[in-house]
């Protein structure tokens, strides 16, 4: 482990962007912290936090002039690496007659810094999706071909934050190509950095570093610590599978049904969610026509629509299908679970719907009427 | 060990999917009762409001019960064929039959004799109660069917 | 950077060269591939993704011979924005296509089995490849039975070819309409009154199931109740596709993609997701 100062942390963007990067990291947009192009590190939001709860998102300005002392912001790495529209081809002539043309992919050299060990695994979870079948997506691939990560370990743990529970975090500990540990104590700052890729190492040797003191790298594994242990939620995922399984039908379902806008903000927010649809366009004198993949979510009706009418009209059923898919379905479909527990579907959602408090309730069911065929009690309460 | 001799029409009951499961002495019993019909295509069966004192376990053929209609005449619903019952009106109050019903081709039935019947299934619940329930499984398909062609599920719309 | 690899998402021209009606809704699409490219070889209850010049996409199954994949045959009902559009193209035209996807019947498993396919309407379509693979393997199972539902006697698809499957002497066909007048001298019914007679030993079968989902529902019912066991029951499923590919998401049912861990599941795959509503 090394450390990097404060005061040559600019370096480190300036040899990424000297490398031909674009550089991303977190910095204040509308009111939040966003991933977006930085031109300097003066970009980042040096000394504001984030205050997070069910339907609510807020930054504070704080007296530590700390980069990352924050949480995770709306947009996720699943921005730039699946676009929310990308053209699939454009198709010139008409039906007599026409020409497939493949669009060239853009793929830009990005450089990632601040990435949170939440979005790194989500990152991994979607590469599963994109690029773990028989037909990896190109635009997908070419995009994750050319990126570097620079993660940051949290130094602090959201009030809809429970990646613990998952066990994607709070530290970053694959899928990064360097890993910086931010520690601000008795007027020090610096980060704490190593190096996961070849391509890390590489450039670690740019970088004025000196080796890590032991009490420096103690301070760093504090700041995970306290991060790993002031988790605002919990889930438990023991046997989750199940729990969805065998509650599909379930009065929960209609019970969220009646809280839930079906508006698909926990589905623009969540960097596992990988649903699209495609779009169909044409010019007006219908010579030319382009097919776009768009995000699309789960809870719309047209989602599920099939001749004659949708298949899942109900509200109800619509959550159900998103949070069975996410902890449960996923398992079956990828071979991981669909949530690292970054709780934006939480935070995002206007009505505050928690997808821990649902996961909960069903679990707290299943242990119930277990209970009452342990004792054999006469009556179902739930089913 | 020395067999009584089995009638034909016996073994024709036997043969028939109604009497699947049925005790050797019920489907003797049922035999007493038993006669053999056939029918020509385009043969009228059943009419509806007539009185109802028979039913025919189908052994060949085809007969579609049909709703007659005043100016669309017979109205065919369902047709029946080998291995099925027609009729049970002959069961249930006020013993008149509900529906037309035509044979469509050439048809072998064993009719069973309804009033006596429903006198021995009255009489003898350990004798009935086996063949009311097959009763009610007709019937109860007889609905679910019904109820699967109002749907028109090949309709897409 | 940019990188070249799109593949499976373009759709690769291919011509229409006949257009034939087999009912008053129901066509029959068979297509060229336009410049090379084409589809070489697929399995009997695959389908391909067709795409109409601006309107988009619809996924259709092959219904032509897998024996003779050059002739690449796609039945489908015009019904939807797509197939509407299918529909009103031709001879000479040009639509898209890609594949083949999808997980085909079974065939190896029915081997010295009797086989009984259940289906109805549109559902015969994805099946047709199938049965002209058995009648060219034809030694190689026992009993052959097709039970065939249609709404009506106008609606029954491949009439000419039902009845040439009819006239064999190494397979029954039974049809039965919903609906029809005295001058329909057929049966009249649901096409599941056809399985309790039919000719197929439940203990050594095999059974393939095509068709709308509540007639699926209702023939597995009436299969079991034969005492047919439910992991030698197939059933071909239809949900919403954009890709075909696993991506899309749309066409989940339950854990299941439709699109590339079926169409064709086996029943007990997929006969407890069937029992939950909007699943």
């Amino acid at each position: 482990m090394q450390v990097l100062m404060r005061e040559d942390f600019d370096t480190l963007i300036e040899k990424l962007q000297g490398a031909d990067y674009e550089v991303i990291a977190p910095r204040i947009r509308e009111g939040a912290i966003v991933l977006d192009t930085v031109d300097s590190a003066g970009d980042l939001p040096a000394g504001w936090t984030d205050e997070q709860e069910g339907g609510r998102y807020t930054l504070h300005r704080t007296d530590s002039p700390s980069l990352f002392h924050y949480t995770v912001g709306p947009t996720s790495l699943k921005s730039f690496l699946y676009p929310s529209r990308s053209l699939l081809c454009r198709v010139h002539g008409g039906h007599n007659d026409f020409d497939v043309e493949e669009p060239e992919i853009e793929a830009p050299q990005r450089a990632f810094v601040g990435v949170r060990a939440c979005e790194l695994h989500a990152m991994a979870i979607q590469d599963h999706v994109f690029a773990g079948g028989r037909h990896p997506d190109p635009v997908y691939t070419a995009r994750r071909n050319n990126i570097f990560l620079v993660a940051v370990n949290c130094s602090k743990a959201g009030n809809t934050c429970f990646c613990a529970s998952m066990g994607t975090g709070p530290e970053a500990t694959a899928h990064y190509d360097l890993v910086l540990t931010e520690v601000v104590e008795d007027g020090t700052h610096y980060f704490l950095i190593d190096a996961g890729t070849k391509a890390g190492r590489s450039m670690l040797d740019e970088l004025p570093l000196r080796p890590a003191r032991a009490a420096e790298e103690e301070a760093g594994a504090a700041v995970v610590r306290n991060a790993a242990g002031s988790m605002g939620r919990s889930l438990d995922t023991e046997g989750i599978e199940d729990v969805f399984f065998e509650n599909l039908e379930n009065p929960l379902w209609q019970e969220v049904a009646e809280r839930c806008l079906t508006c698909s903000n926990c589905t623009m927010a969540c960097p596992t969610c990988f649903c699209s649809t495609v779009e169909d366009v044409s010019t007006i004198d219908n010579d030319m026509a382009e097919r776009w993949r768009v995000w699309d979510s789960c809870f719309t009706t047209n989602f599920s629509y099939v001749f004659g009418g949708a298949i899942r009209k109900a509200s109800s059923s619509r959550y159900r299908h998103w949070i069975t898919h996410k902890l449960a379905a996923w398992q079956e479909q990828f071979g991981t679970p669909g949530c690292v527990g970054c709780g934006r579907c939480i935070t995002w959602c206007p009505v505050g719907i928690d997808i821990t408090e649902e996961a909960a309730v069903l679990r707290r069911q299943k242990e119930t009427r277990q209970g009452e065929a342990r004792y054999g009690a006469g009556t179902r309460t739930a089913y | 060990m020395e067999q009584e001799q089995e009638q034909p029409i016996e073994r024709m009951l036997r043969g028939h999917d109604f009497t699947d499961g049925l005790s050797d002495g019920h489907v003797a019993r049922l035999a007493s009762m038993a006669s053999l019909q056939t029918f020509h295509a385009d043969e009228r069966v059943l009419k509806a409001g007539e009185r109802a004192d028979r039913c025919y376990l189908i052994q060949e053929g085809q007969i579609a019960i049909e709703i007659y209609h005043p100016t669309r005449g017979g109205v065919p619903i369902q047709t029946l064929g080998e291995g099925k019952v027609l009729g049970w009106s002959w069961l249930v109050k006020p013993y008149r039959w509900t529906f037309d019903a035509m044979t469509y081709t050439f048809t072998r039935a064993i009719v069973l004799d309804g009033v006596r019947l429903r006198e021995a299934m009255e009489a003898d619940p350990e004798f009935g109660y086996p063949l009311a329930m097959r009763f009610m499984e007709v019937c109860a398909e007889r609905v679910s069917h019904s109820r699967l062609q109002m749907i028109d599920m090949f309709d897409p719309h | 950077m940019a990188v070249a690899y799109h593949e499976p998402m373009l759709p690769v021209p291919h011509r229409v060269r006949r257009m034939t009606w087999e009912t008053d809704d129901t066509f029959t699409m068979e297509l060229v591939a336009a410049g090379g490219g084409g589809i070489t070889s697929f399995a009997p209850g695959q389908f391909n993704m067709l795409y109409v010049f601006g309107v988009g996409e619809a996924a259709i199954s092959m219904s032509g011979s897998p024996s003779n994949p050059e002739t690449l045959l796609h039945t489908t009902r015009a019904v939807g924005s797509v197939t509407k559009a299918l529909a009103s193209l031709h001879p000479g035209q040009l639509i898209g296509v890609r594949g083949p996807y999808g997980v085909s019947w079974p065939v190896d498993e029915a081997e010295g089995r009797d086989i009984v396919i259940i289906t109805g309407g549109i559902g015969l379509a994805p099946l047709r490849p199938l049965i002209y693979t058995l009648i060219e393997q034809r030694e190689r199972f026992g009993n052959i039975t097709i039970l065939f539902g249609a709404r009506t006697p106008d609606e029954i698809l491949f009439r000419d070819e039902i009845e040439q499957w009819r006239r064999r002497f190494d397979m029954d066909v039974l049809i039965t309409v919903d609906r029809a007048s005295r001058d329909w001298r057929g049966r009249l019914g649901v096409v599941t009154t056809l399985i309790p007679q039919s000719p197929f030993d439940p203990k050594n079968s095999i059974a393939y199931v095509c068709g709308p989902e509540v007639m699926m529902y209702f023939t597995l019912e009436a299969l079991e109740k034969r005492g047919m066991p439910r992991e030698r029951v197939f059933v071909s499923m239809e949900r919403n596709m954009k890709c075909g590919l696993g991506f899309c998401g749309h066409c989940q049912l339950g854990p299941k993609f439709v699109c590339k861990d079926g169409p064709v599941f086996r029943w007990t795959e997929v006969a407890s997701l069937l029992d939950i509503r909007e699943i």
